[in-house]
């Protein structure tokens, strides 16, 4: 159905251009029954008509051109599979029929709207379909690359451990736990540390904002391994009595972002308490060191 | 007379080739050179002619650029790539090859 109306509008096409009756039916046909995309069918058209009209001006008969023409149904079936060898330019379409093919796409968007809305049990259904299955595909690409594709900011990637206590469940260990187990196994790792992840309120004064936070111990930058882009980063000798060395290291992008990128950040923060997994964090000037990370 | 499809298939790129390689042309202009360059031997309809000349333009081979004919009217010129050229050169020796091998065992009316 869809051919007839294409070779309808061909061969319309054709005769516009003053081909006789049987020369546009024929030059038609054989471009709507190759189904070529809407760009090649009408360049492929209009390159018989020409051959056509040069025909008829050498004083070729209706009957010669037809005859010399050769077979539709072989012309059919070779354009279709010479058009679909894949081309790396494409000069078969000339650069003036590229723009006025706009009307064309319009006129097949209209027609695929009034196709949908006769149907609109049926788009709705498809439209949702296609929603909830880009939506799922998109969290699924996230978590995946958040998890497998991205690689870890950690140096030596493939010396890291990530240990748990496995007593009913899976359990973090307490910092009693890890100092022993640390002390227990110098022989074994180079470094060990602790990491807490929490939620505090960064700011400064009555402005304050949620961050998300890890509360880690001295060794923790020794086994990540990246260098600082300011300032220094934690160490052991911070990590002497509890809660004495309240020094913070800023995520780079979160310097960026809070600090647009100021280097005067360092040495500007004042550390707060912390409880429970919260805590409250006051950024003024201050004594106490802050450094900032990559 | 023109020759059989089958055979016509092997032949039809390199003669189009050949003629394209002296000059560019359009279809039309290259439908009457094939048929009066070969005594109608090798002439083809547009139902062959253009998908040739589209197959060749697919693989680089031509290159087609519309523009005005000394007609007056808009058409499509094809002419010959480097790589063309190149093809042709290597399809040439093999023609010759096979054409020497046909004319030893006397098919072009010369017996050993």
């Amino acid at each position: 159905m869809r051919t007839d109306l294409d070779q309808l509008e061909l061969e319309h096409r054709a005769l516009r251009r003053g081909l006789p009756v049987a020369l546009a039916a024929i030059a038609a046909q054989v471009v709507a029954e190759a189904r070529l995309d809407p760009l090649r069918r009408d360049a492929v058209l209009e390159e018989l008509i020409a051959h056509f009209e040069d025909g008829l001006a050498a004083g070729c008969s209706i009957a010669e051109l037809l005859a010399e023409f050769g077979d539709p149904a072989d012309a059919t079936a070779l354009l279709a599979a010479a058009t679909r060898i894949p081309r790396s330019s494409d000069s078969t379409i000339p650069p003036t029929r590229r723009l006025s093919m706009l009307p064309h796409i319009v006129r097949e968007a209209r027609f695929a709207v009034r196709r949908l809305t006769k149907s609109p049990g049926f788009t709705a259904t498809a439209m949702l379909t296609l929603a909830l299955g880009i939506g799922a595909m998109t969290s699924m690409f996230s978590l995946i690359n958040a998890i497998v594709l991205r690689p870890w900011p950690i140096a030596a990637v493939d010396d890291v451990y990530d240990l748990f206590e496995k007593a009913g469940g899976t359990q973090p260990l307490t910092n009693p736990d890890l100092g022993d187990f640390e002390r227990g196994t110098k022989d074994v790792f180079v470094a060990v540390a602790g990491i807490r992840y929490a939620r505090a309120q960064a700011g400064e004064g009555a402005s304050t904002a949620p961050v998300a936070v890890e509360l880690v111990t001295g060794s923790y930058f020794e086994i990540v391994g990246l260098p600082p882009s300011f300032g220094r980063l934690l160490g052991p000798g911070d990590d002497v009595a509890p809660g004495g060395h309240p020094v913070v290291v800023l995520g780079y992008r979160y310097w960026e972002r809070s600090f647009a990128s100021d280097p005067g950040v360092i040495g500007f923060a004042r550390f707060g308490s912390t409880a429970g997994r919260t805590g409250s964090w006051a950024w003024r000037p201050g004594s106490i060191k802050a450094t900032c990370g990559s | 007379m023109r020759v059989e499809r089958e055979l016509l298939r092997g032949a039809g790129p390199i003669t189009v080739l050949r003629l394209l390689s002296q000059r560019e042309m359009y279809g039309y202009e290259l439908v009457q050179a094939l048929a009066r360059r070969t005594d109608g031997v090798l002439a083809m309809g547009q139902s062959t002619l253009y998908p040739l000349l589209y197959g060749l333009e697919a693989k680089g081979l031509l290159r087609g650029t519309w523009r005005i004919a000394d007609s007056g009217r808009r058409r499509k010129y094809y002419g010959v790539t480097p790589k063309g050229t190149l093809y042709l050169k290597s399809r040439q020796v093999q023609w010759r090859r096979l054409v020497a091998a046909m004319g030893q065992l006397g098919l072009l009316g010369r017996a050993r």
